[in-house]
């Protein structure tokens, strides 16, 4: 009796800290993302006001300028999704049977073999991108989707295979015995029961290969100058093609973030384990 | 378990060399042949805007070159400190988001927990492209943070300075990578035993004690995981830069991979591009290695 309002004391005061520091969180971290929004919403005069215009009569025009006027929009968009859709099956396609042999297998070259993937973690995108821009030069494919996976897969294939590799490991290895004992050859026991107990895995690094791409600036910048070119490329010319209209630029932005404010809703738990395993792995 | 496949090494070769060569094979292609191209690439001169003088073999001539570039040394400078400034910020606002919100989130249950880790999340897998864009509307001189500055009686700031463009390029990146440390730090709190709490609030241990006798020793293995995570990430900062500053005014903050673009994609000078980009892998690989020291003697002394 005596310790009861303690403790209600005590989960009050938590309760409050906890209050303020979340949102003094979500303030830090969705302020710009609102401001953008409500601005997307305005002329560019409107935009540049000081002080800033909280009211103002809203505009609907941004979007469809942004979407059907200016011409790139659509077909930028289209190379953002093929790439990104194209890129993240190789890897996921490549990457699982490698993953598997690698977390579950000793032979000759499999140390070194795991220490070249790690270490492709550290080349930076410009030791890959220019190379791989003279090679897409020599053979002519520069600024087809081709020369943009090659580089996608480059920088995801060996990341992807070692975050699998740790979702394999998480499955334990009685299983497939088993299954082999009962007369399952090994590529039966990989197909049938490794893949889909890997399912969420493959989900998870799926979603985060696809991320990755969405995101990918400096890539597809140097490898691609129009028919392949991708929507963060057009984000980083936008300023200077149609001078700077903020109500413009705005609209566009808040679209290039839905894409992935879908993912953090709907597939939050994939997301959160594909990103911690990540992490935690090296 | 090894002895026991290692005996079984023969007959399993089919089966991994099937398994494992389409990504091996794939992997050298695509990331080894090209870091092959990179490393004699380097030695050349090689101009892309003028390949019909075709390539001039220069052996170490590109890499003396780097070492004496004042502007090299420049981006470096620029690098270090968004680097260093960056990742501090990010580690100590993760780390004390996370210490608040630790024991609250544990022992509260309430309702928006989900919307909040999605919040979370967010800031991390935005495209830096745009999160760029979107902070340079903030920063702009008729922007925001001019207007609060204002209101709170001090001056407008011209955000895009030789100093305060990189302050710029760091809240970008800071904003972008706090929920990152704040996760795993999270994660590695959560981890800790609840009964070496309360055993240690029954000693009577202060908040402090706790803090540094308790939580950070036994989350200092993921503090030096985010640190040797972020500092590669930050030492190859492009798009933020790219897009808050271009590196200017001048090349007051041009960072190394915009540098690296620059001489490449600018001045087409590819081959000296590829040295200085066999150069900042080679300090990268050296970072690692210091961190890995680092971690590895921490772990030799318990």
């Amino acid at each position: 009796m005596t310790i009861r309002p303690a403790i209600t004391l005590r989960q009050g005061g938590r309760l409050l800290v906890l209050y303020i520091g979340l949102i003094l969180l979500v303030l830090i971290i969705l302020g710009p993302i609102l401001w953008l929004l409500i601005n997307s919403f305005k002329t560019n005069v409107d935009a540049l006001s000081v002080p800033p215009k909280l009211i103002f009569k809203p505009l609907f025009s941004n979007y469809p300028k942004v979407i059907i006027r200016n011409p790139d929009f659509l077909k930028d968009l289209m190379n953002s999704i093929v790439t990104m859709v194209l890129s993240t099956g190789v890897v996921l396609v490549l990457g699982m049977p490698a993953a598997y042999v690698l977390a579950r297998f000793r032979f000759v070259g499999s140390v070194i073999l795991s220490f070249v993937i790690l270490a492709t973690r550290m080349v930076p995108r410009v030791a890959i991108g220019i190379p791989t821009y003279l090679i897409m030069m020599r053979i002519g494919v520069l600024d087809t989707y081709f020369a943009v996976i090659v580089s996608f897969v480059a920088y995801n294939l060996p990341f992807g295979i070692w975050l699998l590799m740790g979702f394999v490991q998480m499955i334990p290895r009685e299983l497939e015995e088993a299954a082999i004992i009962d007369g399952a050859s090994k590529i039966q026991a990989f197909l049938r029961m490794i893949v889909p107990l890997v399912l969420p895995g493959l989900v998870a690094v799926g979603i985060l290969v696809m991320i990755v791409c969405w995101r990918e600036f400096f890539l597809p910048l140097i490898l691609t100058s129009h028919n392949a070119k991708t929507i963060s490329v057009l984000a980083g010319t936008f300023m200077t093609e149609y001078g700077i209209d903020w109500g413009q630029l705005s609209a566009f932005s808040i679209i290039t973030f839905l894409p992935v404010i879908a993912i953090a809703v709907y597939a939050q738990k994939y997301l959160i384990s594909g990103l911690t395993m990540g992490a935690v792995k090296e | 378990m090894s002895a026991r496949t290692a005996s079984k090494a023969g007959s399993d070769g089919w089966f991994i060399t099937a398994l494992l060569a389409p990504a091996a094979i794939t992997i050298f292609l695509v990331v080894l042949v090209p870091l092959g191209y990179a490393l004699r690439d380097s030695l050349y001169r090689i101009n892309i805007s003028m390949l019909y003088q075709g390539e001039k073999f220069l052996g170490l001539g590109n890499y003396v070159q780097a070492l004496k570039d004042p502007d090299f040394y420049n981006s470096l400078v620029v690098t270090t400190v968004i680097t260093v400034l960056g990742v501090a910020v990010e580690l100590v606002l993760g780390l004390m988001l996370a210490l608040l919100l630790n024991r609250p989130l544990e022992s509260v249950h309430f309702r928006g927990k989900r919307v909040f880790r999605t919040l979370v999340i967010l800031p991390v897998i935005l495209p830096p492209v745009v999160v760029g864009l979107m902070w340079r509307f903030i920063f702009q001189y008729s922007g925001v943070i001019n207007f609060l500055l204002i209101s709170m009686g001090l001056h407008s700031v011209d955000w895009t300075t030789q100093y305060t463009g990189v302050i710029t390029i760091i809240t970008t990146v800071v904003w972008q990578n706090v929920p990152f440390s704040f996760l795993l730090i999270l994660a590695g709190l959560q981890s800790v035993p609840p009964d070496l709490i309360e055993s240690s609030m029954v000693d009577g241990a202060s908040g402090r004690q706790r803090l540094f006798h308790i939580y950070l020793p036994l989350i200092k293995p993921i503090i030096f995981l985010i640190l040797t995570i972020r500092t590669m990430d930050a030492f190859r900062t492009f798009d933020e830069a790219f897009i808050l500053t271009g590196g200017g005014p001048g090349r007051s903050t041009e960072t190394v991979s915009l540098f690296i673009y620059r001489n490449s994609f600018s001045f087409f000078d590819v081959g000296y591009g590829s040295a200085l980009s066999i150069l900042l892998l080679l300090l990268l690989m050296v970072i690692t290695v210091f961190y890995m020291r680092l971690i590895y003697a921490g772990r030799g002394a318990k």
